[in-house]
C-alpha cells in the first residue's frame, strides 16, 4: 500500500478491488462522507493500484517506480484538480496555472509532496474558493490525448463541491466527459459536502460513502503514534471520527480541559468573574477565527453529553472527559432537574448565532440565562436561526 | 557520475531542449534535463509531458549515472563559456560540480527516478522519409486543422500508412485537405495516428535542417528520429472522422482558372466583405467568373471579373474569403482544377502528379438573398 | 475494450426503445413519417429520462438513408459515425461550457455550411439554460431564420431558465420521470441479458430510491453489481444504497419503547459504525415510524412492513399507540429537517433518542377524559408527560379554524374540550389554563401576550376575571392592555368556551410594600452580572 498508516475502510476497498478485478470498475466515482476519514487517500490507494507493476497481490505494492511517483504525484496517468484562487482577470482559454502566483505554485508542490506522505493530510491553497473552468479545460485537453503509460488513468478532484461554487459552471462543463470518458479513464470525486454537488454530477457517478472513522481506530492511530493512551482516548472522542480535528487536538490536551472548566463554571455558578471570564474567551476566540470558536463549543458541547449521558445512563463508558468524573457527579446531584439535552442544544444555537455575526455578549448572555433555567427544569423559548 | 563534454555541443543541444520545457509547471522535476550517462555518451532529455525530446551528445565518460539537471542554470553558464570542454562530477548525494578552465560551479540536481518515464513504444512501426516529404506533407495540411475545442480529434493532423502510400489529411468542418504521397517501396504495415499540432510546428523547425528521418507509430505515441535527435509524442486518441465519405465524387461541373489571378482578386474584393462573415460570391459562367462581395453593414461592395473556362451549368457559389484565399493559396498548379456541383455542396480543387495526390474541400456558404 | 457502464450499453438506439416517453417517441417518428423535421426542438425534463438518448436518435434518424420503420437503421455509415461521435455534422455541446455570445456566434458561423455528408446538420445543446442572456439572443437570432438543413436540439433540466422568445420558435417535448413499474421492468430486461441472478425485491428497492431517474436506477444497478460475485441478493442492495434493516429499527424502537437506554445508544453506534450515513439512517427511521404508524392506525400497507413489526405492534397495540407513534414520528422530522444546520449531528440523534426513550407513552383517551370530567387537570401531574402533550396540543386545536384535524388527532378534539365540559368555570381552571391561553394569545396579539407576561389570575367572579400585573411599570401596561380589552377578552371566550370579563390589578399591597420590592429588584440588576459586564464594557453607569 501506499501508506502504511491509512485506517483501511475495508468494506469500500474490497468492494473497490473486487469491481478492478472483474473489469466492472466504474469511470466516475463519488467518494463522499464526513471529513477526516480518508476518502483522498483511498482514491490514491486507487490510482496506484491501476498502475501498480507488481501483480502479485492486489494491493499496490508501494515500492514500484510506478507507486513512487503516484505517491508524489508525479505520475503521468494521475491527474489532480483542485480548488485555485479566483483570478478576475484570467482569460478563460489561459491555463489554469496562470491563476496561480509563484508562492502559490510552490506551496502546492509541496504540498503535494506532503499529501503522499501522509494520508490525512489535507491540500489547500490560500484562498482558493473555487474550481476554475480554465482546470477543466486542461484537463479534457490532456484526456483527449493518449495516455502516458499503460495502465489506468485517475483524475482525482478534490473538494469536488468546489465545481459546484460560486455557480455550477465548472461541473457543467465536466458533464459529458464525465458521462462518457476516453478509455480506461476513471475519475474519482472526493467531497463532504456531497449536498452542495449538482445533480446531474452526482447521477453521473457511483456513489461511495466514507462513514466518520471509528473512534478505537483514531485511538489506535494516536498511540502509535506516541500519543498517550488517555489523550488518545478524549481527542479520539472528541473528534467525532474526523482525523483532522484528531490532529489538531493533539498537544490540546489540558487546553480542552481548561475550556469545559471556563464554560461550566460560568453556566453552574451565578459568579460574576465566571462569566465575565466566559465573555472575554469567546470575544478572543472571535477574533482567532472559526476553526478556534468550533473547538471551544465543541468541548463545552461534549461536556453536557458526558452529562447527559451519565444521568440518562448511569454508566461511564461513553464519559469523555474522564477527569472530571467527579465534579460531574456533584454537579447532578445540584441540578437533578436539569435537562442537559437542552444545554447541548442552547450551546449549538450560540454558535450559529455567532456565526451569525449576532451581538456577542447578547448571545453569551441569553445562552447562559437560559441554561440557568434549564439547569432548574424550566423550559425555555427557542430562537433557531434556521426555522 | 563523471564525464566531460564539449560546450558547442551542450549549448545547441540546451538551446533545442529549452524549446520543450514548460516556463512554469507542478512538477517541478520537469523544469530540469535529465541527463543518461552512458557509456559512450550522454543521452540529454527534456519532456512537457506531451512532448519528450531527447539528444544524444558524444563525450568521454568515465563513470555512468543519471541525474536530472535544473536547465536554466545550466543554459545560463554554458552560453557565457567560451568554448572547449566543461567536466561534470556528480556527488552521491547529487551535487553537480561543473569545472572549466574559468573555475568550478556547482548545483544541485535532482533524483534521476523522479523524472517521467521515456515512452515505452513496443510494437512501433517504423517508416524512413526524406525530411522534404515530410515536410511537404506537414505544409500542404496542417493549415486546415481546427481550432475548435468541441472536436478534439481534429485539432491533429492525421497520418494514414497503408501499403503503398502515405496519406495526411486535415480538417475544420470548413475545409479538408488529403494529401497523398506515393511509395515506391510498400511499407510493411499499415496504421494511423491523429499528430497533435504542438508536435508537427515542433518538428517542423528541425525538418528544415536534416534530409533523411526515421517516423515511429505505436498505439499511444508518434516518434521521429534522425541524427541524434529523437522526438516522441503522445497523441490525439480520438477517432478522426470519415473522411473519404465526406469527399465528393460526383462534382461534375469543372472549372479552370489561374491561381494567382484569382487568388488577387479574391484578395482585393474580400477587403469590402462583411467583416465577420467574410462572404464573397463566385458567379461561375463558360469563360468568365466574377467575384464579387457586399457589406450591408458598412455599405461597401466589391466586383471583380477574370477569365475562366468552365464546363457546366452557370453556378452561383458563396465562399468564406479567409478560408478560400488559405486554400487558393496553398494550390501548387499555375491553372488550378476545380470541381463543382451545387452551391450548396462542397469544391473541390485537384492537383495531381506522379509523386503526390493533394485534394482540398471547401465547403460553401449559403448565399443569403 | 474496456467495460461499459450499463447506461451507455443498454442506451436505446431506436424511438421505440426509449422508455417511458412513448409520447415523444410517437411524434418524433410521425414527423419523420411525414418529412416534417421542426428547426429547432427544445427536451426538457429531470435528469436521467431519456433526453440525450432521444436526440441522439433523432439526428440519426434524420440523416439516415435506410429507414427502417422510421428508425435510424444503426448500419450505415452515417448512423455509425454519429453513434461513435465522430460525425462532423453533427455536434454535441454543452450549454455550460460554451454558454458565451462568441461560442453561439461560431455556432452560428458553422451553420451557414450546409453539411459535408449528410442531409442535415444537427447542434444538440446539452444543459441549454447555462446560456448568458447574449448567447440567447445570438442563438434566437437563427432560430428565426434558420437555415433549410439545420436541426437545433436543445436540451435542459431547467426550461424556466430559457428565455420564452426561444421557447416559442422550438418544439417543446417534456420529457417525464419513468415510473417505479417502467425501471424495473428495466432493470430486469438487463439482468436476464447480462445473466444475474436477483431477488425480486431488490429491484423495487432499486427503482424506489432512483425516484424517476433511469440513468440513476442503472447507475446503482451498476454498482450493486460490481461489488458482488455472484447473486444479487437484498444485502448488497440495501448496503450499496445506504439502507438500514427494517430489524434494526424495529429492534430500536423496542429499546426505545422500553427506555433502556444503554441499549439505544449502543444499537445506534453498531449500525452507524457499519457505514451508514446519518442522513440515511434517519430517512429509513421515518420511513419506518411512519410506516408503523399507518399500520397502527389501520392502514393497510403490509407490503411495506414486515411480519416481525406487524407482530410487535399488533401486542403492544394497547400501550403503544397512532398518538405515540406521531409523537415519535414528529420529533424525528423536525430533527431531519435541521440535520444539515447542526455541527454535532452525531449527538443530536442520540440526544434525540434518549429524549424519546423517555417519553411515558400517551393513556388511553377514554380513561383520560373520565379522570377529567371528574377532577381539575392540576391533579394529573403524575401523568407529566401527557399534561404536556395535552397543554401543547390544546392550544392549537382549540381556535375554531382547526376544526378540521388530521386522522390520529381524532382523539385530541375530544381531550381539547374538557375546559368546555366542566360544568363551572372555576379560576383554579383559569390558572391551569393560563400559560396555554397566553401563548394562544401570542398567535393573536404579541403585544398584548407580552403586556401579560408574569400576569397572575386572582379571581374569578360573576364573569370578570381579575389579574394581577407585576409591579414594575404596570401602570403603563395597565393602560396598554385596557385599550385593547377586546381583543384579550375574545381570546377569553375562544379558549375558555365562556363569554368573560377581564380586569385589571396593579400588583401592590401598598406603597411601601411596593416600594421595598422596587428597591430589591433594583439591587438585583445592580449586581447582575450582565450589568457589570456592560458597565465595564461601556464604561456607564447604572440610571435609574
Amino acid at each position: 500500500m501506499i501508506y502504511s498508516d491509512l485506517i483501511l475502510n475495508e468494506r469500500n476497498w474490497d468492494n473497490l478491488l473486487t469491481a478492478f478485478r472483474t473489469g466492472r470498475l466504474h469511470h466516475a466515482l463519488l467518494f463522499h462522507g464526513p471529513s477526516g476519514t480518508g476518502k483522498s487517500a483511498h482514491a490514491i490507494e486507487l490510482a496506484a493500484t491501476l498502475n501498480c507493476k507488481d501483480s502479485t497481490s492486489s494491493n499496490p505494492c508501494g515500492l514500484c517506480p510506478s507507486c513512487k511517483k503516484v505517491r508524489s504525484f508525479q505520475h503521468g496517468n494521475v491527474r489532480l484538480v483542485l480548488p485555485f484562487p479566483r483570478k478576475t482577470n484570467l482569460d478563460k482559454n489561459s491555463p489554469s496555472i496562470k491563476a496561480l502566483t509563484d508562492a502559490d505554485l510552490t506551496s502546492l508542490q509541496e504540498q503535494m509532496k506532503t499529501m503522499g506522505m501522509k494520508p490525512y493530510f489535507k491540500i489547500a491553497l490560500n484562498n482558493a474558493n473555487t474550481i476554475l473552468i480554465n482546470s477543466i479545460r486542461d484537463l479534457k485537453n490532456e484526456l483527449y490525448l493518449s495516455p502516458p503509460d499503460a495502465g489506468g488513468r485517475i483524475v482525482l478532484i478534490l473538494d469536488a463541491e468546489y465545481l459546484c461554487i460560486p455557480n455550477a459552471t465548472s461541473a457543467n462543463a465536466l458533464l459529458k466527459i464525465l458521462e462518457e470518458p476516453p478509455e480506461k479513464t476513471y475519475f474519482i470525486l472526493v467531497t463532504s459536502r456531497s449536498d452542495l454537488m449538482l445533480e446531474t454530477i452526482l447521477s453521473r457517478c457511483q456513489k461511495i460513502y466514507f462513514p466518520a472513522l471509528p473512534e478505537d481506530a483514531i485511538e489506535s492511530f494516536l498511540v502509535d503514534e506516541g500519543e498517550s493512551p488517555l489523550d488518545a482516548h478524549l481527542i479520539a472522542r472528541l473528534s467525532e471520527g474526523n482525523m483532522h480535528l484528531a490532529r489538531n487536538f493533539q498537544g490540546m490536551v489540558p487546553q480542552l480541559y481548561e475550556n469545559v472548566k471556563t464554560i461550566l463554571n460560568a453556566v453552574f455558578t451565578k459568579q460574576p468573574d465566571l462569566w465575565i471570564k466566559f465573555h472575554k474567551e469567546v470575544s478572543r476566540l472571535k477574533q482567532s477565527g472559526r476553526i478556534e470558536m468550533d473547538y471551544f463549543f465543541r468541548t463545552g458541547i461534549f461536556a453536557f453529553r458526558d452529562l447527559l449521558f451519565l444521568a440518562e445512563t448511569g454508566n461511564t463508558e461513553n464519559v469523555v472527559f474522564v477527569d472530571n468524573l467527579q465534579k460531574y457527579q456533584s454537579v447532578l446531584e445540584k441540578f437533578p432537574q436539569s435537562n442537559w439535552a437542552e444545554c447541548i442544544q442552547l450551546m449549538e444555537d450560540a454558535l450559529s448565532f455567532i456565526r451569525a455575526n449576532g451581538y456577542l455578549p447578547l448571545v453569551i448572555n441569553a445562552m447562559l440565562m437560559d441554561m440557568g433555567k434549564v439547569l432548574k427544569g424550566d423550559e425555555v423559548k427557542r430562537f433557531s436561526l434556521q426555522y | 557520475m563523471f564525464f566531460s563534454i564539449d560546450k558547442t555541443k551542450l549549448q545547441s543541444s540546451l538551446i533545442q531542449l529549452n524549446k520543450v520545457i514548460p516556463t512554469r509547471s507542478t512538477l517541478p522535476i520537469i523544469s530540469c534535463v535529465l541527463f543518461d550517462i552512458r557509456k559512450d555518451g550522454i543521452e540529454l532529455r527534456a519532456t512537457d509531458l506531451e512532448i519528450t525530446l531527447s539528444i544524444f551528445v558524444n563525450s568521454e565518460i568515465k563513470e555512468t549515472g543519471m541525474i536530472a539537471i535544473p536547465i536554466k542554470t545550466l543554459l545560463d553558464i554554458t552560453q557565457e563559456l567560451d568554448e572547449g570542454d566543461l567536466s561534470f562530477e556528480i556527488t552521491d548525494i547529487g551535487k553537480i560540480i561543473i569545472n572549466t578552465h574559468y573555475g568550478k560551479y556547482t548545483i544541485m540536481g535532482k533524483q534521476a527516478d523522479e523524472f517521467p518515464a521515456i515512452p515505452t513504444i513496443d510494437q512501433a512501426n517504423e517508416l524512413l522519409l526524406k525530411s522534404d516529404d515530410l515536410t511537404e506533407m506537414i505544409d500542404n495540411t496542417v493549415y486546415a486543422v481546427s481550432k475548435d475545442e468541441m472536436k478534439p480529434a481534429l485539432q491533429g493532423v492525421l497520418l494514414q500508412v497503408k501499403e503503398n502510400q502515405l496519406i495526411t489529411v486535415a480538417t475544420d468542418g470548413h475545409r479538408l485537405v488529403r494529401y497523398i504521397k506515393d511509395q515506391a517501396k510498400g511499407q510493411a504495415f499499415e496504421g494511423q495516428v491523429v499528430m497533435p499540432s504542438k508536435f508537427l510546428s515542433l518538428i517542423r523547425n528541425q525538418l528544415s535542417n536534416i534530409k533523411d528521418l526515421a517516423l515511429k507509430i505505436s498505439e499511444n505515441h508518434v516518434q521521429i528520429s534522425f541524427d541524434d535527435t529523437t522526438i516522441y509524442s503522445r497523441i490525439i486518441k480520438q477517432r478522426f472522422p470519415d473522411y473519404e465519405s465526406v469527399i465528393p465524387q460526383d462534382n461534375d461541373k469543372k472549372l479552370v482558372v489561374n491561381k494567382n489571378e484569382l487568388l488577387s482578386s479574391v484578395k482585393r474584393v474580400s477587403i469590402f466583405s462583411n467583416k465577420s462573415t467574410r462572404q464573397i460570391s463566385l458567379s461561375i459562367t463558360k469563360d468568365s467568373l466574377t467575384i464579387s462581395t457586399e457589406d450591408p453593414e458598412n455599405i461597401t461592395t466589391g466586383k471583380e471579373t477574370i477569365a475562366c473556362v468552365y464546363e457546366g451549368e452557370p453556378l452561383l457559389i458563396g465562399y468564406n474569403a479567409q478560408y478560400l484565399k488559405e486554400v487558393l493559396a496553398h494550390q501548387k498548379d499555375d491553372d488550378i482544377n476545380v470541381k463543382l456541383k451545387t452551391p450548396v455542396s462542397a469544391t473541390i480543387f485537384t492537383h495531381k502528379t506522379k509523386k503526390e495526390n493533394i485534394v482540398t474541400l471547401l465547403m460553401p456558404i449559403r448565399i443569403n438573398d | 475494450m474496456s467495460y461499459q457502464v450499463l447506461s451507455r450499453k443498454f442506451r436505446p438506439q431506436r424511438f421505440e426503445d426509449v422508455i417511458g416517453q412513448i409520447h415523444v417517441s410517437r411524434t418524433l417518428k410521425n414527423a419523420i413519417k411525414l418529412d416534417r423535421v421542426a428547426h429547432g426542438y427544445i427536451f426538457s425534463g429531470p435528469r436521467g429520462v431519456g433526453k440525450t438518448t432521444t436526440a441522439r436518435i433523432l439526428s440519426k434518424a434524420i440523416n439516415c438513408n435506410e429507414l427502417q420503420d422510421y428508425n435510424p437503421c444503426g448500419g450505415c455509415a452515417s448512423c455509425k459515425s454519429i453513434t461513435e461521435g465522430r460525425n462532423i455534422d453533427v455536434l454535441e455541446i454543452d450549454g455550460a461550457s460554451n454558454r458565451g455570445i462568441d461560442d453561439i456566434r461560431d455556432l452560428r458561423e458553422n451553420a451557414k455550411y450546409p453539411p459535408t455528408s449528410g442531409k442535415y446538420r444537427v447542434y444538440i445543446i446539452d444543459e441549454v439554460h447555462m446560456l448568458t442572456k447574449e448567447a440567447f439572443n445570438a442563438l434566437l437570432k437563427t432560430l428565426e431564420e434558420p437555415p433549410p438543413f439545420v436541426v437545433f436540439i436543445l436540451a435542459t433540466t431547467d426550461p424556466h431558465k430559457v428565455p420564452l422568445t426561444i421557447l416559442s420558435r422550438t418544439q417543446k417535448f417534456d420529457f417525464k420521470r419513468i415510473s417505479m413499474a417502467d425501471i424495473i421492468g428495466q432493470l430486469e430486461l438487463i439482468l436476464k441479458s447480462e445473466n444475474f441472478d436477483y431477488d425480486e425485491d431488490c429491484l423495487k428497492l432499486i427503482a424506489l430510491k432512483a425516484d424517476g431517474g433511469l440513468r440513476d436506477a442503472l447507475s446503482m444497478l451498476d454498482q450493486i453489481i460490481a461489488f458482488t460475485e455472484s447473486r444479487i441478493d437484498m444485502e448488497t442492495v440495501m448496503s450499496v444504497l445506504g439502507m438500514v434493516q427494517q430489524s434494526i429499527f424495529l429492534e430500536l424502537l423496542d429499546y426505545l419503547f422500553i427506555n433502556e437506554k444503554g441499549n439505544v445508544l449502543r444499537l445506534l453506534e453498531t449500525t452507524l459504525s457499519s457505514g451508514i450515513a446519518i442522513s440515511d439512517f434517519m430517512n429509513g427511521f421515518n420511513e419506518f415510524i411512519r410506516n408503523c404508524m399507518v399500520f397502527a392506525a389501520g392502514g393497510d400497507n403490509t407490503i411495506r412492513i414486515d411480519e416481525s413489526t406487524q407482530h410487535w405492534l399488533d401486542e403492544r397495540n394497547e400501550r403503544i399507540g397512532v398518538v405515540d407513534l406521531m409523537r415519535i414520528l414528529d420529533m424525528s422530522l423536525k430533527f431531519e429537517t435541521g440535520l444539515k444546520y447542526l455541527q454535532h449531528p452525531r449527538i443530536g440523534l442520540e440526544t434525540l433518542l434518549l429524549k424519546i426513550a423517555s417519553m411515558d407513552p400517551s393513556v388511553e383517551i377514554s380513561n383520560l377524559l373520565q379522570q377529567l370530567s371528574q377532577s381539575s387537570l392540576t391533579e394529573l401531574s403524575p401523568v407529566k408527560p401527557v399534561k404536556k402533550f395535552l397543554e401543547t396540543k390544546l392550544n392549537v386545536d382549540v381556535t375554531p379554524k382547526t376544526e378540521t384535524v388530521s386522522e390520529p388527532s381524532v382523539s385530541l378534539k375530544e381531550v381539547s374540550n374538557p375546559v368546555a365540559n366542566t360544568s363551572d368555570l372555576s379560576v383554579e381552571i383559569i390558572q391551569s389554563n393560563w400559560n396555554q391561553f397566553l401563548e394562544q394569545l401570542e398567535s393573536v396579539s404579541v403585544k398584548l401576550s407580552h403586556l401579560l407576561e408574569d400576569s397572575q389570575v386572582l379571581s374569578f367572579e360573576k364573569n370578570i376575571v381579575k389579574i394581577q400585573i407585576p409591579a414594575r411599570t404596570n401602570g403603563f401596561k395597565i393602560k396598554s392592555l385596557e385599550k385593547d380589552s377586546r381583543t384579550v377578552e375574545r381570546v377569553l371566550k375562544t379558549h375558555f368556551k365562556q363569554a368573560i370579563k377581564v380586569k385589571y390589578l396593579a400588583d401592590g399591597s401598598g406603597e411601601n410594600g411596593g416600594q421595598l420590592e422596587k428597591k430589591t429588584k433594583i439591587k438585583g440588576v445592580e449586581e447582575h452580572p450582565l450589568s457589570l459586564y456592560l458597565i465595564e464594557k461601556f464604561e456607564g453607569e447604572l440610571i435609574r
